[in-house]
């Protein structure tokens, strides 16, 4: 299994265009983790020009690389200050989506029967619930900010990672070994996190990679329809400002650039996942 | 089936419970005095026990009869239908442009494989899906609204053409007002039942019955369309859980383009807490969602388990 | 309510306590707001904001203010009717916005501005003195104006009571703004916009029966953010503002904002109860029937007998309606008491109904409140100057116009009211003609693009709406009034008319009901500005301090300074014990 991790990883570095949308990834992370800092503004300070005026909607140049929004705020820095959300927001909910995704698939897949029959019409419950107005429900409930929209999506998105985990599971604990370490008196906790578990782990990675993707946009999605919280700035936030503004017809250095950000990051993971696919499940390689 | 649904109801209602905001709370605004508010929400059966709320919409959902829209002060039945239908009117030339446009060029793919224009198209079909739909919305009307000028922006029809349904849809300014809607979503769309018929007639293409075939000299157009009626078979199932997906009403793509569509009707909806078309909005999506599923899963065996991947149905 | 014991809000423990001075829990998922408590730090405030008209950057810049001051802030953003819910349930916390816009049919009737808002009768749930404030000062002069026939006296009465709520640091008040910029094409001349309204609007507007085309077109097109979901002139949320081409009301409003008779010949009062009116000659309904007196006789007993909701309050005071001389259409009115509002509350709020339409429709669909009624478009029969011709709900809404009418439109055949959703489309359809007017106040640098079509132009009028920040003044730390001070200078008003409203505004200096172009105008002597570092200051000298982490912290239980203005200066009420709770 670490081998296979391995190769998926290799293989990354392989294929020139896995190669550019692993470095868009790379230029995504850092501007998450160094974005704010190297940002030249605050996301929401009112540029002015020499005799106060706010600098409204100006199109790209000095001091404002990526122009401003008609409040005067620098597109630059929020798309810089933008990207921590989305990168938070993206892998939180995916790493809780996951989790549960994977507890509930591991155990319905493994001890089948009446706990497979449960948590399964549990998962088609979940697979029946129209995603984004139950995200809009649950937003309204829980009121919006950060940690709210990780649950909001978590809460969607682990039935995928259920069915695909039980589905893994089912054939896993067939095989021999697993059948042995039960002979041997091994227990179920033992049995499911030390024999199953690191053998649907490159799954679950996989999922969980795909998943942040689905995170971003469903946040984004969110974002624009006005459920974030207003102190925070996010591109989907960004979007919705243009948009509400009335903007989009003239800024489009105020539309395109968090649109841009948000495909690019998607795109990206796609395409690094796809690889990481290929790797993990070879007989995907002859497709 | 009837459980699942039954839970999902179950679980609508508490949230709907649990949500903040009380309809009868506007009309303070007009100087309601406390009893007309008490009237109102007893007319509205908002007074009553939480239980007997919660058993009146069970019977509510076992009838399909969901009352009257506070708002709209119709039935629910009306305005649902009314937005449905709408909806249904940018979903459908979608759905068959996605249906055809997938499979045709999904199958000249899959037999073309390796070209450059075999992974031009992957690609590209790869960087329009990962655009986020409202975003890809946007920069259609940026460049053929705003633009060229060549369609129009907003709504189903120009001023004046708002009489029945059917007289919005067959008239001649329907198609230039749906392109925009359609085409964004068709584009976005087509991604995954492309891909999904290019992998299977690259799988068809390698077996061995076509390798007979060729060896007793068939056509290569005759080859195809036995190598295309194998590799349908997928896409049904595919279209399933599309249908299921289309049918919970694109909010996004529905405010972008001004489409009086179900999505909006949901989100105003829950904007002014007008609990029964949420819940009758609700419900139906969840129906056909959870039917288009009973349907994919009956023909899963046919279903190749890594369709999941390009095929999940949660797109924002 | 509270003999429901499952109903939807007590089970999640959200009844209000009513007049509970102690913090109400903001939401079922928040934690309790912990109470402030002398000589602690104050606690986090909970800023409730609508969603809408930039409120949440609004609501940013103030807490990024309160913070600098040592505050700690959570914003809730709310949606129009759960922020309704939290306001009148007094759920939202510490503090909310609100705009005072006089509604249009209430505009010359102060009652609306200072009861509704301000009178201690009103600060209770579900009530809309948000703030719960009680002063017997204010109610004093209000009363007085309430009952004053003298335009002078009662202007002078009313600038009393206005000046109270600014001695007091009551309500912050952040701008008169933004200015009406209506946008049309230039094609259409003689619109009449008025104030607050602008040129496109629906209520009392002038511009859709006086407008001509140039070019000869008969049909006019004017787009809307959004539109009514039902045509019934009795529902709560009220068919009221467009309702008004179709439905004459009895008075309305010229472009000066002055009662003028519409549906009567004319009106007046024969002492301070007693209200004579006369209904106007010839007028007829859209089915062709004449409009009798007895229409104006049933219409005024169908609301006394349904008094549906929208009406009621102001029909508390009516008496008796009777017909007094049947030749000369007289009817008389006589109210239970005084009534100086009576012209702009009762007269300009009223419609005409058709009895031979109405009572037809009840028996028909078996309602007995008649805000249950269905108006399909064939029941929506007025008098007024436009018919109904097509409801298609969320697209459109075609008017035709009433060429029996005294007051028939001149230039228009067909007025058509387009629902376009998104600010670009509206717009995109100015720039290729495909709508005539827009129902929407444009930006000025909206309206700097609008203009580069040459056929296009902008009006602007005056605002009558005032933005202004709302807090508990019946709980610490707003109790205080040096607090409520340093807040007073702790709001940028400046960035609202700069940034937001992009100079089309007017920045305010002092908490006024009634902005500038209101008729019932009064300056209020107390004024402020934005300047933190004195709100720091004022805090400080009023034996505020700051804890290590720079939190601002309450000052202690012995400062007898506090303890007298938090408990002492705040009059109790005869008979309501423990309104202002000893919290020291």
């Amino acid at each position: 299994m670490t081998r296979r991790v391995l190769a998926g990883s290799r293989a990354l570095v392989g294929d020139p265009l896995t190669a550019v949308a692993s470095v868009g990834l790379a230029v995504f992370v850092l501007l998450a983790v160094f974005g704010p800092s190297l940002a030249p503004h605050k996301p929401f300070e009112t540029l002015s020009d020499a005799g106060g005026l706010p600098l409204r909607l100006k199109a790209p140049g000095p001091g404002h690389w990526l122009g401003t929004t008609t409040r005067g705020h620098d597109v630059l820095s929020q798309m810089m200050h933008g990207a921590r959300i989305a990168f938070i927001v993206g892998v939180m909910s995916a790493v809780v989506a996951g989790l549960i995704g994977a507890a509930i698939g591991l155990l319905s897949g493994y001890y089948g029967r009446t706990v497979d029959q449960v948590l399964m019409r549990l998962t088609d419950v979940a697979f029946g619930i129209p995603t984004l107005p139950f995200a809009l429900i649950v937003v309204g409930i829980l009121g919006p900010g950060v940690l709210n929209t990780i649950a909001v999506i978590a809460a969607i998105l682990w039935r995928t990672q259920a069915r695909v985990i039980r589905s893994q599971v089912l054939t896993i604990k067939e095989r021999a070994y697993i059948r042995a370490a039960r002979i041997a008196g091994a227990g179920h906790g033992r049995i499911m996190l030390l024999h199953i578990g690191p053998n649907i782990l490159p799954f679950l990675l996989l999922y969980l990679a795909l998943s942040v993707a689905q995170s971003v946009l469903l946040e984004a999605g969110l974002s624009f329809l006005g459920f974030s919280d207003p102190r925070v700035i996010t591109w989907g936030g960004m979007l919705n400002a243009a948009f509400e503004a009335g903007a989009v017809r003239t800024a489009w250095w105020w539309v395109l650039p968090p649109g841009l950000a948000l495909s690019v990051v998607v795109v990206s993971s796609f395409v690094v996942v796809r690889q990481f696919e290929e790797a993990v499940n070879p007989r995907l390689r002859t497709v | 089936m009837g459980f699942v649904l039954f839970m999902i109801a179950t679980l609508m209602f508490g949230m709907f419970v649990l949500l903040p905001g009380d309809p009868a709370a506007s009309f303070v605004e007009e100087g309601l005095s406390r009893k007309a508010l008490e009237r109102q929400r007893e007319l509205w059966g908002l007074d009553a026990p939480l239980h007997v709320q919660y058993l009146r919409y069970l019977g509510n959902v076992a009838t399909l009869e969901f009352g009257v829209s506070f708002r709209a002060q119709v039935p629910v039945r009306e305005v649902l239908v009314e937005k449905f239908l709408n909806s249904i009117a940018m979903m459908l030339p979608a759905l068959i442009l996605i249906m055809v446009g997938g499979t045709v060029i999904g199958a000249y793919l899959g037999w073309r494989r390796g070209t450059a224009v075999e992974k031009t198209a992957v690609l590209a079909g790869l960087a329009v899906e990962s655009m986020p739909s409202f975003f890809a919305g946007i920069v259609m009307l940026m460049l053929f609204s705003y633009g060229l000028g060549w369609l129009p922006s907003s709504g189903m029809g120009p001023s004046g053409s708002g009489g029945s349904f059917v007289a919005t849809v067959f008239s001649s300014d329907f198609p230039r007002y749906a392109a925009l809607p359609v085409l964004t979503l068709a584009v976005r769309g087509v991604n995954g039942p492309m891909l999904l018929m290019r992998t299977s007639m690259i799988e068809i293409r390698g077996s061995d019955f076509l390798m007979l075939l060729e060896a007793k000299g068939v056509s290569e157009l005759r080859i195809v369309r036995h190598a295309v009626r194998n590799a349908i078979l997928p896409m049904i199932t595919y279209f399933g859980v599309l249908i299921g997906t289309l049918f919970q009403g694109q909010v996004l793509l529905e405010t972008v383009f001004g489409w009086p569509g179900i999505g909006r009707a949901v989100v105003d909806a829950l904007a002014a807490r007008d609990f029964p078309v949420l819940q009758g909005a609700f419900f139906f999506t969840a129906i056909v969602v959870v039917g288009m599923n009973l349907v994919v899963d009956v023909l899963y065996g046919y279903l190749d388990p890594r369709v999941r991947v390009t095929g999940d149905e949660v797109r924002a | 309510m509270d003999s429901h014991c499952l109903s939807r809000r007590s089970f999640l423990g959200l009844a209000p306590s009513i007049l509970g001075a102690a913090a109400v829990p903001t939401a079922f998922f928040e934690s309790v707001a912990s109470a402030a408590v002398a000589g602690r730090p104050v606690p986090e405030l909970v800023l409730s904001h609508q969603t809408t008209g930039g409120e949440p950057e609004m609501a940013r810049k103030l807490s990024e203010d309160l913070e600098k001051l040592g505050l700690r802030m959570k914003l809730r953003p709310l949606s129009l009717q759960a922020w309704l819910d939290a306001m009148t349930q007094r759920t939202y916390g510490d503090m909310t916005n609100r705009v005072k816009t006089p509604l249009p049919q209430r505009i010359a009737d102060p009652e609306s501005l200072l009861f509704e808002t301000y009178h201690s009768s009103q600060a209770q749930s579900p009530r809309y003195n948000f703030g719960n404030y009680k002063q017997p000062e204010f109610d004093k002069w209000y009363e007085l104006q309430a009952r004053e026939f003298d335009p002078k006296k009662r202007l002078e009465y009313i600038g009393r009571a206005a000046n109270v709520i600014g001695a007091d640091y009551f309500d912050c008040f952040r701008g008169n703004g933004p200015s009406v910029l209506h946008v049309y094409n230039k094609d259409w001349t003689g619109g009449i916009g008025t104030a607050g309204y602008g040129l496109a609007g629906t209520a009392f507007n002038w511009t859709w029966p006086l407008i001509r085309s140039a070019s000869g077109k008969r049909r006019v097109v004017v787009g809307q953010p959004s539109m009514r979901a039902h045509t019934n002139p009795f529902a709560p949320d009220g068919w009221s503002y467009e309702g008004q081409y179709v439905f004459d009301r009895l008075a309305t409003l010229d472009e000066n904002l002055k009662i003028i008779p519409w549906a009567l010949e004319s009106f007046g009062s024969k002492d301070a109860v007693t209200w004579d009116v006369v209904l106007r000659r010839g007028m007829k309904w859209h089915d062709g029937r004449p409009v009798t007196v007895d229409d104006l006789k049933w219409t005024f007993d169908f609301i006394l007998a349904h008094k549906p909701s929208f009406f009621s309050p102001v029909w508390d005071n009516v008496a008796s309606v009777t017909v007094t001389d049947p030749a000369r259409q007289a009817v008389r009115i006589v109210c239970k008491q005084p009534y100086a509002s009576f012209p702009a509350a009762v007269l300009v709020f009223t419609s005409l109904y058709p009895r031979h339409v109405i009572e037809p429709m009840m028996r028909e669909q078996g309602v007995s409140k008649p805000h249950e009624l269905r108006f399909e478009s064939r029941h929506v029969v007025g008098s007024g100057f436009f018919k109904l011709k097509r409801y298609t709900r969320d697209v459109e809404m075609v008017y035709e116009a009433n060429k029996d009418h005294w007051f028939a439109p001149k230039g228009v055949d067909e007025l058509v009211w387009k629902v376009v959703r998104t600010v670009d489309a509206m717009m995109g359809q100015l720039q290729n003609r495909e709508i005539d007017f827009a129902y929407m106040s444009f930006t000025p640098s909206q309206v700097k693009e609008l203009l580069k079509s040459p056929y296009l132009a902008v009006k602007e009028h005056p605002t009558t709406a005032a933005p202004y920040y709302t807090f508990r003044i019946d709980q610490l730390p707003w109790r205080d009034i040096e607090f409520r001070k340093a807040f007073h200078w702790s709001v940028d008003r400046n960035y609202q008319v700069q940034v937001m409203w992009e100079g089309a505004g007017r920045v305010v200096t002092e908490d006024s009901v009634f902005v500038p172009s209101h008729p019932f105008y009064t300056p209020v002597e107390t004024k402020h500005g934005y300047d933190l570092q004195r709100a720091r200051q004022i805090l400080k000298d009023a034996g505020y301090t700051w804890d290590g982490s720079g939190r601002l912290v309450l000052p202690v239980d012995g400062d007898p300074n506090f303890r007298k203005r938090v408990n002492d200066v705040v009059i109790q009420y005869p008979g309501q014990k423990n309104l202002y709770a000893p919290v020291l």
